[in-house]
């Protein structure tokens, strides 16, 4: 099943043609095109694919997708981890 | 006892480059070749234990690309288990609307590649639409077992009226874009079964509450099944793995191999139940164009759906829930029920087992990517065989025509990986080549096209395709 974590905008870079982002996952940032969801500004959550930021969230449900995958043991609740991109080792297939 | 491995958290954060393995023979020819897909997880298990009432709401966030899909089957599954499988009009018409708004939504951004203008234009209405439907958040505020949360305002539904026609025209001309410039398809020609979704006369419902599938040469090997024989129908060929290989149980593993998805909503039935994308539908077919097209007529299908359900009175008035059962609760214990749509992607199954305190104790969820993995590798054995002199040349780049080749082959069965929304052209695929001891002989990374020596292959090849 493709599964996708939200990440937080934290900088916006390109051009108004090829609009880019520096997305932050916690432990990680990845950069993709923000050609799909052009009104995003920094501090949106989005859910990134292929390169492309392709859904915009509020951040209440961004916080939902990661709550979901800490219900089911996908996301390292520890004190000292950082959220979200602290995955735990418990996928079972 | 099941197995634990680690989730990769590049593999969730936008997922890594697509793979395809190509394994030879001993005389150099290609003997399989399939799409990676065990980087991705299964999350059944992990669901296992939870109120069941949460399930359906979990399973959409986690598979956050297609929200309103696992939406609507995981409720659906609930209304069986609940007792409140018969709904209300209101709720029937409330969610059918959702479902092919969503339905037209991905489309839309599928074509496009046809012509950007018209695709976002028609995706703009479909956003229109879910938002009517199921509020303006990326999840769905729509389904809950036994109806719907709310109905459809007379201003919304006014509104889409008002705009409906615009739609219209778009999806005419993306039609008629394709139908002016496309070639007949030139990937082979699919020898298993179409399975899609059918109302009760028999005729293509992407809400529908029965299953029709139907052989290569037209024979139909299921009429109208339903949602309680599921489990009898499929079977999986590898129980829990992510390209699982489900096939019809009827004609056994290997002649039981089918697709799901646009073409087969289109090759099911006999015809279309409204005219517009009928009169198209009888102009793909005659032409044997594959799935783009295929997209474009299913979208168009759609809009002439939705346009159909805003005339219904029902969707702005009446009761949302359905009456509730003489014996409430969640069913029995050890109860089973099923809950499937039909979207953009093709057929999505949920089934859930529910134990004696309302919890989850098994569920099986079958997805569109799993169901069409066995029609993918088809078309990939296919188009890798006519480039085996690529396979020794072992220096960057990956040839072109060799990437183009894979690329289309993805893009007809459209998996739901990240690697289908980047644009024509530049999706970024991976080649891994197995000798016919299963050692890899070379390897082109995603993203640089660059060898590297067989030995540095570390991404998952997935397990060997069954015989």
């Amino acid at each position: 099943m493709c599964i996708a974590l939200p990440g937080k905008i934290a900088r916006i870079f390109g051009s108004a043609l090829l609009p880019m982002a520096t997305v932050d996952y916690g432990d990680m940032t990845k950069e993709c095109c923000l050609a799909y969801v052009p009104e995003a500004t920094v501090g949106d959550y989005v859910i990134v694919q292929g390169g492309f930021a392709i859904s915009l969230l509020e951040t209440h449900e961004a916080l939902q997708i990661l709550a979901a995958f800490r219900e089911i043991g996908l996301l390292d609740t520890r004190p000292d981890a950082t959220a979200p991109a602290s995955l735990g080792e418990r996928c079972t297939s | 006892m099941s197995a634990t491995r680690t989730i990769r958290l590049d593999q969730v954060v936008d997922g890594v480059g697509t793979r395809v393995v190509v394994k030879l023979d001993h005389r150099g020819g290609v003997e399989d070749a399939w799409l990676a897909l065990d980087g991705l997880p299964r999350v059944e298990e992990l669901l296992r234990g939870r109120p069941i009432r949460i399930v359906p709401t979990l399973v959409e966030r986690l598979c956050g690309i297609c929200p309103v899909a696992h939406h609507l089957a995981g409720v659906r599954a609930l209304d069986q288990l609940t007792g409140l499988g018969a709904i209300t009009p209101t709720a029937q018409a409330v969610r059918s609307l959702v479902h092919h708004g969503d339905v037209l939504r991905t489309h839309a951004r599928h074509l496009a590649t046809v012509d950007a203008d018209r695709a976002l234009a028609l995706e703009a209405f479909a956003r229109q639409v879910v938002t009517a439907a199921a509020g303006p958040g990326h999840f769905p505020q729509c389904a809950v077992p036994g109806g719907v949360v709310s109905a459809v305002t007379v201003a919304q539904r006014d509104a889409l009226r008002d705009d409906v026609d615009q739609a219209m025209d778009h999806a005419l001309g993306l039609v008629a874009e394709l139908e002016g410039g496309h070639d007949r398809s030139r990937l082979p020609a699919f020898t298993g079964y179409d399975v899609a979704l059918v109302g009760a006369d028999g005729t293509l419902d992407l809400y529908g509450e029965h299953l029709r599938a139907v052989s290569a040469d037209g024979s139909v090997l299921l009429a109208a099944a339903t949602p309680e024989q599921w489990p009898d129908l499929v079977a999986e060929s590898r129980p829990g793995a992510t390209a699982s290989r489900p096939y019809l149980r009827a004609v056994g593993a290997e002649q039981g191999r089918y697709r799901v998805g646009p073409i087969a909503q289109l090759r099911v039935g006999t015809h279309l139940s409204t005219p517009r994308a009928e009169q198209a539908r009888q102009r793909w077919a005659a032409r044997d164009a594959g799935a783009t097209w295929a997209r474009a007529v299913v979208a168009l299908h759609a809009l002439e759906v939705i346009s159909a359900l805003t005339d219904l009175p029902e969707l702005v008035t009446g009761p949302l829930l359905a009456p509730a059962p003489v014996a409430p609760g969640i069913g029995r214990s050890g109860a089973r029920a099923t809950g499937w749509v039909d979207g953009a992607r093709g057929l999505l199954v949920h089934t859930y087992q529910v134990g004696k305190r309302d919890e989850l104790i098994d569920a099986r969820i079958t997805t569109p990517t799993a169901q069409n993995e066995r029609w993918l590798a088809a078309l990939l054995k296919t188009v890798t065989a006519e480039h085996t002199a690529s396979y020794t040349r072992n220096g960057p780049p990956l040839p072109h025509e060799l990437h183009a080749a894979m690329e289309a082959a993805v893009r007809e069965a459209d998996p739901c990986l990240p690697c289908t929304s980047q644009p024509l052209n530049a999706m970024d695929l991976a080649l891994t080549v197995l000798d016919a001891q299963g050692d890899p002989v070379a390897s082109w990374e995603a993203g640089h096209s660059g060898t590297s020596p067989a030995t540095t292959a570390s991404a998952p090849l997935g397990a060997q395709p069954c015989a």
